[in-house]
């Protein structure tokens, strides 16, 4: 692997990999490319927030995500790509509301999804980017 | 500069794709490869029941588009993991470090409610860098 290439990246600050096959982020350095993991409702010490309160568990999924942008000097309106994965869609007004703090200026292209389970039972929502530097 | 050239990979050794897509798509010097399952070349699901023989199939065919390519698990940049029961990623967990060594992609991971044939139990598909 060329470390010039391609640059890992897991911050402080941003809950730590699930396992350690993965890290948080990849920066592209040829095409200046941001590509973050799905991220949950963990805290910096991997605990859940918000169980069974879906907004706060988006509110600390961007969170997350902005943890890891600006470790990378980045800020939500670099992202060009979001997926959302939820486990239920009735709440999805509020998630909208929420969603139009964080993307206000510059929204990028979106796909969410409900899906039948995330990666522990306890999570509601997770989210993905890839943003451009 | 002029604009990246697409080009359309289809890779020796995978299964026909099941629709209108193809196995990988070239831009520059990224690579965007199909979500890969472990379907075999008579078109149906290898090791059915097995996670873990499905998780090495599909990695199989994951390097071997990466290797058509001109590139390597090393320069993965994300993978997507799709698994129908989230409990088997331990499972697919232990192939995925085979095939990854030291190398750490940003990754997903999400539980669905079915595959596109019945009995597969694990997708992956990636996105990649490819060396100058």
């Amino acid at each position: 692997m060329n470390p010039v290439r391609k640059q890992l990246s897991d911050p402080p600050g941003a809950p730590p990999a699930l396992r350690p096959y993965y890290s948080n982020a990849v920066r592209v350095r040829a095409g200046d490319l941001l590509f973050v993991s799905g991220q949950v409702a963990w805290d910096a010490d991997g605990q859940v927030v918000g169980k069974g309160d879906p907004v706060r568990q988006a509110e600390q999924v961007f969170t997350n995500i902005d943890t890891i942008l600006r470790a990378n000097g980045a800020v939500f309106d670099d992202i060009v790509k979001v997926t959302v994965y939820v486990t239920d869609l009735t709440w999805f007004e509020r998630l909208s509301d929420l969603r139009i703090q964080w993307f206000s200026g510059s929204p990028p292209a979106s796909t969410i999804v409900r899906v039948s389970a995330l990666v522990a039972p306890d999570l509601l929502i997770e989210v993905e980017v890839v943003a451009v530097l | 500069m002029s604009s990246p050239r697409r080009e359309e990979l289809q890779v020796d050794g995978l299964p026909a794709p099941l629709s209108h897509y193809t196995d990988a798509v070239r831009w520059g010097d990224l690579l965007f490869v199909s979500g890969c399952a472990a379907i075999g070349a008579d078109g149906r699901v290898v090791a059915p029941g097995d996670v873990t023989a499905q998780a090495r199939t599909v990695h199989d065919y994951l390097g071997a588009a990466l290797k058509a390519a001109g590139t390597d698990f090393a320069h993965v940049l994300k993978v997507t993991v799709f698994l129908t029961n989230v409990a088997d990623r331990r499972a697919v967990n232990e192939v995925r470090k085979e095939y990854f060594g030291s190398a750490l992609p940003a990754s997903t991971l999400i539980g669905v409610g079915a595959l596109a044939i019945e009995g597969l139990l694990v997708e992956v598909e990636a996105i990649a860098g490819i060396p100058s």
